[in-house]
């Protein structure tokens, strides 16, 4: 007969035993919990890295944007003022030249009054330089631009000058 | 009636809190965590100071070319130019009111001098860690350039080249030409 109390003794001990001291590893809600508290931590500081990368490469893409259409502009200015011809096109030598292949010109000049210019005497000289991202060679609404215009007076001299004159 | 003591096993089973086990494996998992997280913002850290090293250099060879642009524009004409030459070229120019501008690419140093002659007679450091400074001169009619016109100069490209500080260098230009609005009065009479 003892050995059967001794059973039922350690039955009962076994069933009064609280359940943290029962179960082997852990539950699916302290996994959450836990992968949670980790994620808090490490999806910040992962989004800050790429939010650095995005605005250091946005930035360096501006710097040539605005570069690339001053120059560009100052060009565009200089062939109307000698040869009054009035152009309009694409130019990609200046990112290419400038490490940024992607980089595009797109140039007008127009002496059209309903451009802002004046029949033979006053002309209209806009260029565009934007990021080429989805390379169609067209400026897009989602790619950056840097657009700059100016206008230049028809000089004789100086048209007689680029003529060789 | 004598009251019953607990036993040491029932008194261990009762108690709250944790134990010396569960507090070393809880400082384990947070010193991993803590060491991962601070090993990722090192890392961030590093690629952000490495881009922004970037973007000074970059930006110092813009600011250069702006530099040359914004002044040369007024220029009556170009006094000598090194065409066509990376290392150690030179761009002389003159204003409407005789101020002579010079820029000149030291090679050794890496570097940009500009001169005013109504400033200063020294040449001043405009940028560092410059690695080339070319000039490349276009005439009015779009032609070839020759020593012998200097002075028929009309448009100037620049290019200013600088190595980003990466692992593997890379190299990159700032580029932009600039029109000489000289409207005659460069020729020499």
């Amino acid at each position: 007969m003892r050995p059967v109390r001794a059973n039922r003794r350690r039955a009962v001990r076994s069933d009064q035993r609280p359940h943290r001291y029962r179960r082997a590893g852990v539950s699916l809600l302290e996994l959450i919990a836990a992968s949670t508290i980790l994620a808090m931590t490490l999806v910040p500081s992962l989004r800050l890295m790429r939010d650095s990368l995005k605005v250091s490469r946005h930035l360096e893409v501006r710097e040539c944007l605005t570069t690339t259409a001053m120059g560009a502009l100052e060009h565009q200015a200089q062939q109307v003022a000698a040869q009054w011809q009035m152009i309009s096109g694409s130019d990609r030598s200046y990112g290419q030249l400038a490490g940024y292949p992607q980089v595009v010109v797109d140039f007008e000049t127009s002496d059209s009054p309903s451009r802002g210019g004046i029949k033979d005497s006053l002309a209209v000289v806009s260029v565009s330089a934007f990021e080429d991202e989805n390379g169609n060679g067209r400026l897009d609404g989602s790619e950056s631009a840097v657009t700059f215009a100016t206008k230049v007076a028809r000089l004789q001299s100086y048209s007689l000058e680029g003529s060789g004159l | 009636m004598r009251t019953r003591l607990p036993k040491l096993s029932e008194t261990r089973r009762q108690r709250h809190g944790y134990s010396l086990l569960e507090l070393i494996v809880a400082m384990s998992l947070l010193s991993v965590v803590m060491t991962a997280t601070s090993s990722i913002l090192r890392t961030s850290r590093q690629v952000w100071e490495a881009h922004e090293a970037d973007l000074t250099r970059l930006r110092t060879a813009h600011a250069v070319v702006r530099h040359i642009v914004r002044e040369a524009r007024e220029a009556r004409e170009v006094i000598s130019v090194d065409a066509n030459k990376t290392v150690g070229s030179r761009l002389s120019v003159r204003l409407p009111d005789g101020d002579e501008l010079t820029w000149q690419h030291d090679g050794s140093a890496s570097r940009v001098l500009f001169t005013q002659t109504s400033v200063s007679k020294s040449a001043q450091v405009v940028a560092e860690q410059i690695d080339s400074l070319e000039f490349r001169p276009v005439l009015i009619d779009g032609s070839a350039y020759a020593t012998d016109k200097t002075d028929r100069i009309q448009e100037l490209t620049v290019l200013v080249g600088t190595t980003l500080p990466r692992e593997t260098p890379v190299r990159r230009h700032a580029v932009a030409s600039v029109w000489l609005r000289a409207f005659g009065r460069n020729r020499r009479q």
